[in-house]
């Protein structure tokens, strides 16, 4: 604070006014009382010098009384000069009771002028010494007559120094008083005006927007209660800040939750679309290839560059399928399962994929109980996690370690969880991966579940946004921690299976294979419906291919005119789900009305469980995810014909 | 009628010349405590009549029509007022009483007796023999001490006393006079003389005694505080006591050839023991003055 603020501040403060007045009234009073002291002590000197010099002469007179009578006037002035011997005596005279001098003394200095004190005795008659005739008589005698008269003058040259010493004493004692009471009274009013001041500083920082400090109640008068009031204030305020804060909090979060949602949305009806559109053109391309395959002999050159574009067009259903898990679209099918086992399986296919530099260490609990989850979807997690831990590890050799367990998570635990949904408080199990990687910066921490961002060469930004969405199908719950150069540990939780006892050894999950697909003759009229006419195409030929006939569908309302026409006819009806005019499932509702026992299978870019959430009353008698090769769609046929 | 005129005429004639018959006219100077012990020891000795007439109670008092009216057989004068209101007074006699200057009337005044204010000065001379002094400074004036003075050379004389006087005749002599006494005396008598003995010269004789180391004697028993050694006063009771003798004596008609001044028989001696213990004196019990 500026000085001349300061200043400004002390000198309209209320400490400074009562200064001010008890050292003004101070003033007066010291000067009032010096003032009465030295005229008192100057009146008091001049009335002592008067008394001493009146008995001074009167003493004179009692000397010179048998001179006086005998009118010696030589003895008279030798007694003059002897009482003119006294310090400041000027003059000293005796006179005759007719006003004759007989006996004067004036010393050089003398001066009718100047200031002096001066006493006059009337010399009488010893008042013991009687007549003859009284002393006789023992009457009274007269009344003598004076004999004389004495006058001494002294100067006040000691009078003045005197005053000029009680003039030097008194204002240094009084100004010696004055600035001891003022001290004093500054030191008191100090420590009065301590609360004050502690008040207004209090109130002073409130008003700057600190309600965390306190106003320190240094007594219980007035200044303490205000202070308290003003603390008690100050919590209200505190609390009343905090409870803004915290509703900014979570108003900024409800809008970040809005945003984060209104965007899934937004992606997801555009990674929907994408996905549709993107396997339809798929199953029109595969399904075409394959059909070419297939009219190739097995040993053709051209089968070769057929196998690759089939598993080129493969792995293009995987990133569609990886963005729909992202949303939370993807193909699910969850079962219980052991993540031990599948942790162990997928580290030692990576064992063989990474550099041989990078050690694994699993640290796998034995008694780790099932969770209830998609297996592909999980192994995903799995790999995810463990080639990212591989590929941060940039100077050999380094350390991927995976660890599991259970723990019980609360919600205090849970809040820390990078996913916007916070699961419910309980047990989970866990899968640790940590490696002493390169480790991650802080923008790349916030943009780690960004989709199509990576800080890789070959990645495709995907990865750890699919992690994201696949733990959030599943109600878990992703913490990282990462410090760059040093590594990074990722746990992932999984809520335990509430009917699965604690997990032993699992039969691996065997996805539907050619193999398992009995070998039957199918026929048969089979409706194929699409809006897409080249999958519309492929699919009817392949569907021909199975052995069936086929009539065919543009859309939803084609599809019901037709099975109304041939009703009887129609074994199973082969419908796509997303279509203009009349989407599949109001199609098979339609169906359904008008045959109850006909078998319909639902082909869908999107996975069976959301199929499934959106069916309220008869649900289809198979589903087949587009794009789908002919093998699969035999299967599925002939599983849906051989079920009753 | 006649005879009750008559009757009432000389009734109106003798009455008064009977109420005014008395034996002693007694003038009083003025009301004084002196006066009336004096007058206490006169009354208590006889039965005679008397008018007591106090002359300070009246502006102006004829003395001589008085006593030419009244008739008193004597007449009583206290003090010196009423002493000298009766010197034309000749036919009859008056006994003065409580008067310094009854020495200096008795030279004009045949017909005055009385009682003197001084002891007489044998009993001083005695009393300096018993203070085994030899040598007595005195200061008076011849003019009113002279005949006192007298008398105390004759007494000193015959006790082998040497008195050294020194003559005054105005008050402001005495103290350059006491001066010359100093060394030369071993006592200073201070006489009742008027002159030598003023409220302006009292403090010069007992500050002359207290410097030279010597007693001063003195005649009132006042003195006494200021330093004296030793005095004769007299008794006023018995100075009334003395002067009712005469008054006796005129009236029986046995005192009429010897109209003579008598010394005050009533005498006390009294002494300031400090101050002759300070001066080492004692005094004689064999040569006390009251023997």
């Amino acid at each position: 604070m500026p000085l001349c603020t300061r200043w400004s501040n002390f000198r309209t403060s209320f400490q400074f006014k009562l200064f001010l007045i008890f050292t003004l009234l101070t003033l007066l009073i010291t000067s009032l009382l010096s003032v009465l002291y030295i005229v008192t002590e100057n009146h008091k000197a001049h009335h002592l010098a008067a008394e001493q010099l009146q008995l001074r002469t009167q003493q004179l007179a009692e000397s010179i009384r048998l001179p006086l009578y005998a009118e010696n006037r030589e003895m008279l002035r030798q007694l003059a000069e002897q009482a003119a011997q006294a310090a400041e005596i000027r003059a000293v005279v005796i006179t005759a009771p007719d006003g004759r001098m007989l006996a004067g003394f004036y010393s050089p200095d003398y001066s009718a002028t100047a200031e002096s004190i001066s006493q006059s005795v009337s010399v009488q008659c010893n008042p013991q010494s009687d007549s003859v005739e009284s002393s006789l008589t023992g009457g009274h005698g007269t009344t003598s007559s004076p004999l004389g008269s004495v006058r001494m003058v002294r100067g006040t040259a000691d009078l003045s120094r005197a005053r000029l010493q009680v003039v030097m004493i008194s204002t240094s004692a009084a100004i010696a008083f004055w600035l001891t009471v003022s001290l004093l009274c500054h030191l008191v009013l100090r420590r009065v005006t301590r609360s004050f001041n502690t008040l207004v500083y209090g109130i002073n920082a409130m008003q700057d927007g600190n309600f965390i400090s306190r106003i320190g109640i240094e007594s219980d008068d007035e200044p303490g209660r205000a202070a308290r009031a003003v603390n008690n204030l100050a919590d209200a305020l505190q609390q009343r800040d905090e409870e803004n804060r915290r509703l900014q909090e979570e108003r900024m979060n409800l809008e970040r939750q809005m945003l984060q949602t209104q965007k899934l949305e937004s992606l997801g009806v555009m990674a929907g679309g994408i996905a549709h559109d993107f396997n339809n053109l798929l199953q029109a391309i595969l399904g075409n290839i394959e059909l070419a395959s297939m009219k190739l002999p097995a040993d053709a050159a051209p089968q070769k560059y057929i196998a690759n574009a089939i598993t080129s067009g493969k792995h293009a259903a995987h990133l569609t399928n990886l963005m729909l898990t992202y949303l939370g679209k993807g193909l699910t099918a969850k079962k219980e399962l052991n993540l031990n086992e599948l942790v162990r399986d997928n580290t030692e296919m990576l064992r063989t994929t990474t550099s041989a530099a990078v050690s694994t260490e699993l640290h796998l609990s034995p008694e780790l109980p099932a969770i209830t989850a998609d297996i592909a979807h999980i192994q995903q997690v799995v790999m995810n996690l463990i080639s990212n831990a591989a590929e941060s590890i940039l100077e050999q050799p380094g350390r991927v370690r995976i660890t599991t367990g259970t723990q019980n998570c609360d919600q205090a635990c849970l809040s820390a969880s990078l996913l916007e949904e916070k699961p419910e408080s309980g047990r989970y199990v866990f899968l640790e991966v940590s490696d002493n990687g390169c480790g991650m910066s802080q923008e790349t921490l916030q943009r780690l579940f960004d989709p199509f961002f990576t800080t890789k060469f070959t990645g495709r930004g995907l990865g750890m946004s699919a992690v994201m969405g696949i733990i959030r199908i599943h109600n878990g719950a992703l913490f990282v921690e990462s410090e760059p150069d040093k590594g990074t540990t990722f746990r992932a939780l999984f809520p335990v299976s509430e009917s699965a006892p604690p997990a032993t050894a699992q039969e691996p999950v065997i996805p539907p294979s050619e193999s398992t697909i009995p070998e039957s003759s199918l026929s048969g009229l089979v409706l194929v419906v699409d809006d897409e006419k080249p999958v519309l195409k492929i699919c009817t030929k392949m569907v021909q291919l199975c052995g069936f006939t086929v009539i065919t569908a543009c859309d939803g309302i084609d599809a019901v005119a037709k099975f109304r026409e041939h009703t009887d006819e129609i074994a199973v009806v082969l419908m796509d789900l997303t279509m203009p005019n009349m989407d599949g499932l109001a199609a098979m509702s339609e169906i359904y009305l008008i045959r109850p026992d006909i078998k319909v299978i639902i082909s869908s870019g999107f996975n069976k469980e959301e199929l499934s959430e959106r069916i309220t009353d008869q649900p289809p008698c198979g589903f087949i995810r587009k794009p789908y090769s002919m093998n699969v769609l035999e299967a599925e046929m002939r599983r849906v014909m051989l079920t009753d | 009628m006649r005879r009750l005129t008559f009757i009432i005429l000389a009734l109106a004639t003798l009455l008064p010349s009977l109420a005014q018959a008395y034996d002693i006219l007694i003038l009083q100077s003025r009301r004084d405590p002196a006066y009336e012990d004096v007058l206490k020891g006169l009354r208590a000795g006889h039965n005679a009549s008397q008018r007591v007439l106090v002359l300070s109670d009246y502006a102006e008092v004829d003395v001589v029509r008085i006593v030419r009216e009244d008739r008193p057989r004597v007449i009583l004068a206290v003090g010196d007022a009423a002493l000298t209101a009766t010197r034309n007074v000749r036919n009859t006699p008056v006994v003065a009483v409580m008067s310094l200057g009854i020495n200096s009337h008795k030279r004009s005044h045949d017909n005055l007796t009385g009682v003197g204010m001084l002891a007489p000065p044998a009993r001083y001379i005695a009393m300096f023999k018993a203070m085994k002094i030899r040598r007595v400074g005195v200061i008076c004036n011849p003019a009113k001490s002279g005949w006192y003075l007298r008398l105390a050379r004759q007494a000193a004389e015959a006790a082998g006393i040497e008195l050294v006087v020194r003559e005054v005749s105005a008050p402001r002599e005495s103290i350059e006079r006491l001066s010359t006494l100093a060394g030369k005396v071993d006592a200073l008598w201070m006489l009742p003389d008027s002159t030598a003995v003023t409220r302006g010269t009292v403090e010069a004789y007992f500050r002359f005694g207290q410097e030279q180391n010597i007693p001063v004697v003195s005649f009132a028993a006042s003195y006494l505080g200021l330093g004296a050694a030793a005095v004769l006063e007299i008794d006023l009771l018995a100075i009334g006591r003395q002067a009712d003798a005469m008054v006796a004596e005129i009236l029986r008609g046995t005192r009429r050839e010897s109209m003579s001044l008598d010394f005050p028989k009533g005498i006390t001696l009294k002494t300031n023991s400090s101050v002759l213990k300070r001066l080492r004196i004692a005094i004689n019990e064999d040569d006390s003055p009251l023997q």
